[in-house]
């Protein structure tokens, strides 16, 4: 199949998996007297997504890994820096146009309490293997809202994670939406 | 300069197209001023390179229907540093750029944004810039501020 930007219109399935996970870890105290709690597992989240710019229904699949680490300093603030790595590629599907995605970002944040909450949102675009389908249309961009919500004491962490699936042409205009 | 900031703002901040029922409270884009003697932690000797420079940043605020507030941004910053005094021609560089779209309870935080230092001579170390960026939800204007690291902000 030759996908392109009118392969399927007025159809946008989005196949995702919400996946939630809290990091439960004992604190351990720091040379400086800071309390520092860890959450180092590499124990990635499975996606499942359909890749809205082509006819399959269900071809891709990804993983999320999150590292973090909250240190509460002896002033009361509390630091928190996070690190969230996001893969993705296409599953078994013969396509001319694959797709794959990555992104490899942190965050650090510092509040003058315990306890805070946020929502992140990261737009990801994939990466076509080529710009220009065998029939010779442009193939359009894909891309991944991700929509991340974590809620930090001084002894967990809560990630809620939320592919949002999106094809857009080459100007950003939304195509199937 | 300003194209890159207007770049990054089309890219990311605007591409992020906001959900109905979003009330817009601040668009701003502005270029801040940035100066401050940092100490690179990395050395046993304390040094105060004075660093002068400046941000181009893009920032807006919403208030989400729940009563949330969206921020988001992205800032392009550049400095150079130099510790006064000394003999030595070794000059320190900063540049790098960062975005975020964030949702909270109204609340005071700051992100902390680290940035390599580069330096014209001597050994390379890990010593890092940290724009720190401050959000207050009375006056919504994020406030720069400067801090030194040894490290490149992973967990």
């Amino acid at each position: 199949m030759v996908p392109s930007i009118n392969t399927r219109p007025g159809r946008l399935l989005v196949h995702c998996a919400a996946a939630f996970v809290v990091a439960l870890a004992l604190p351990a105290y720091a040379d400086n007297g800071d309390t520092e709690t860890r959450d180092d597992k590499k124990q990635p989240f499975v996606i499942k997504f359909d890749n809205p710019c082509t006819p399959d229904d269900l071809n891709g699949e990804g993983e999320i890994r999150d590292e973090s680490r909250t240190t509460t300093k002896k002033d009361g603030r509390t630091e928190f820096r996070k690190r969230t790595r996001i893969f993705g590629k296409p599953v078994g599907v013969p396509s001319l146009a694959i797709y794959t995605f990555h992104d490899d970002d942190k965050i650090i944040m510092r509040s003058n309490g315990p306890f805070f909450k946020f929502t992140q949102r990261r737009r990801i675009q994939g990466v076509p293997d080529r710009g220009i389908a065998a029939d010779g249309t442009l193939v359009a961009a894909f891309f991944i809202t991700h929509r991340q919500e974590t809620e930090v004491t001084p002894t967990k962490n809560t990630h809620h994670e939320e592919p949002d699936l999106k094809c857009q042409d080459r100007n950003g205009r939304e195509i199937d939406d | 300069m300003t194209n890159v900031i207007r770049a990054l703002a089309a890219a990311s901040v605007l591409a992020a197209a906001p959900a109905a029922g979003q009330t817009l409270l601040l668009d701003v884009t502005t270029t801040l001023p940035l100066a401050a003697a940092l100490d690179n932690p990395c050395t046993a000797t304390p040094e105060a390179i004075a660093f002068t420079g400046s941000t181009n940043l893009a920032q807006r605020v919403w208030l989400m229907p729940d009563g949330k507030l969206r921020l988001q941004y992205a800032e392009s910053t550049a400095m150079q540093g130099q510790e006064p005094g000394l003999l030595t021609s070794v000059t320190y560089a900063v540049s790098g750029t960062s975005e975020r779209d964030l949702e909270f309870d109204p609340m005071a935080f700051e992100i902390l944004d680290f940035k390599k230092v580069g330096r014209t001579a001597g050994t390379d170390d890990n010593f890092h810039s940290v724009l720190v960026l401050a959000f207050d939800p009375q006056n919504l204007q994020l406030q720069l501020k400067l801090e030194g690291a040894c490290d490149n902000g992973m967990p």
